[in-house]
């Protein structure tokens, strides 16, 4: 199924969390955060978040900046 | 480093922030270096506390294991001020500080900057206003970037913003303070901290600010794009303390003529 990941078109596999896509990119252990159609995710439901077909997602980290 | 030159803090009140108190009066950016580790080198080079980071989409894809910034600039070391840089409007600057305290565990600080315009980077103190409003209604402890128009100051620092910070110049200008008086006007008037916040150019700079009786100077490309940014952040922490020693210590008058310094009493000629 296809989501909208940071602003990119993006297939997504069926059922994965957001926790187990997040192992798969090596970011499980980065400081994130997830906003979903708009609507920050608490860290907490990572685990259980199942992403739905053109779910908009952003993946929010620190950089460096002024 | 030479410690001997740092302040005596019991001589000197510590700098409070948000009912947190702080030794250092520099605070520091982490954009522009060349890697995360000339980053780390300069900010503790700089002694800073207080270390401002920006929000924006992480690289997906690439380099999976590739550094994270917050764990070169630890949170359990350093207050991470998360910016709202990049913003043009209030929603999107709001939005922003939600997601940075969503990152950084609910922690409620945040250096809010709404900009009214792309060549200059000036704030849009209207919008500035109205998004330092719902901030603190929301619990955010607002730290707020503006201009250096002294009745805005005032209006923000009653809108119960944590500490005000006017530009000295345009971000990223190195031009230094543009206009002291101004900058005098709203340290006069403010009972929260005032940091200069943009256009410092050099230790001199940050100086000046310090002896206007600012309470502290926020910068980054004023180190990050010095010929040797380690030894720059170096300078800005001794400018700064020179600064504010020279303000606690209150400076002679000016006179146009001389006076001298050697007695006239005693002369055997």
């Amino acid at each position: 199924m296809q989501v909208q990941l940071n602003g990119e078109a993006t297939t997504w596999r069926s059922g994965e969390t957001l926790q187990k896509w997040l192992e798969e990119q090596g970011k499980a252990e980065h400081r994130l955060a997830i906003e979903v159609n708009g609507s920050i995710l608490p860290r907490t439901e990572f685990e259980q978040y199942t992403p739905s077909p053109g779910d908009r997602i952003e993946v929010i980290a620190a950089i460096g900046g002024g | 480093m030479n410690q001997r030159l740092d302040v005596d803090a019991t001589a000197d009140q510590m700098l409070m922030i948000a009912g947190r108190q702080y030794t250092s009066r520099l605070m520091v950016g982490t954009g522009k270096y060349r890697d995360l580790n000339q980053t780390a080198a300069a900010i503790e080079a700089s002694g800073a506390e207080i270390v401002t980071v920006a929000l924006r989409r992480t690289n997906l894809g690439q380099n999976p294991n590739e550094p994270n910034l917050l764990d070169v600039i630890s949170p359990k070391k350093y207050t991470i001020l998360p910016n709202t840089a990049g913003c043009y409007t209030v929603a999107d600057a709001v939005r922003t500080c939600q997601l940075a305290r969503e990152l950084l565990d609910g922690a409620a600080l945040v250096k809010l900057e709404v900009l009214g315009n792309e060549k200059t980077l000036f704030p849009d103190v209207v919008g500035t206003l109205d998004a330092a409003r719902q901030l603190v209604e929301d619990g955010f402890e607002v730290m707020v970037y503006t201009s250096d128009d002294p009745i805005v100051a005032a209006e923000l620092e009653s809108i119960g913003c944590v500490a005000v910070m006017p530009l000295a110049a345009p971000i990223g200008s190195g031009l230094g303070i543009q206009d002291p008086y101004k900058i005098l006007e709203i340290v006069e008037n403010a009972k929260v901290p005032i940091i200069v916040d943009a256009g410092v150019g050099t230790a001199s700079d940050a100086t000046l600010a310090m002896e206007l009786g600012c309470d502290g100077v926020l910068m980054n490309t004023a180190i990050a794009a010095a010929q040797d940014p380690i030894r720059m952040a170096r300078a800005m922490r001794y400018g700064i303390v020179a600064g504010r020693e020279a303000f606690l210590a209150g400076r002679m008058p000016k006179k146009r003529y001389a006076s001298a310094s050697s007695p006239l009493d005693g002369l055997f000629f």
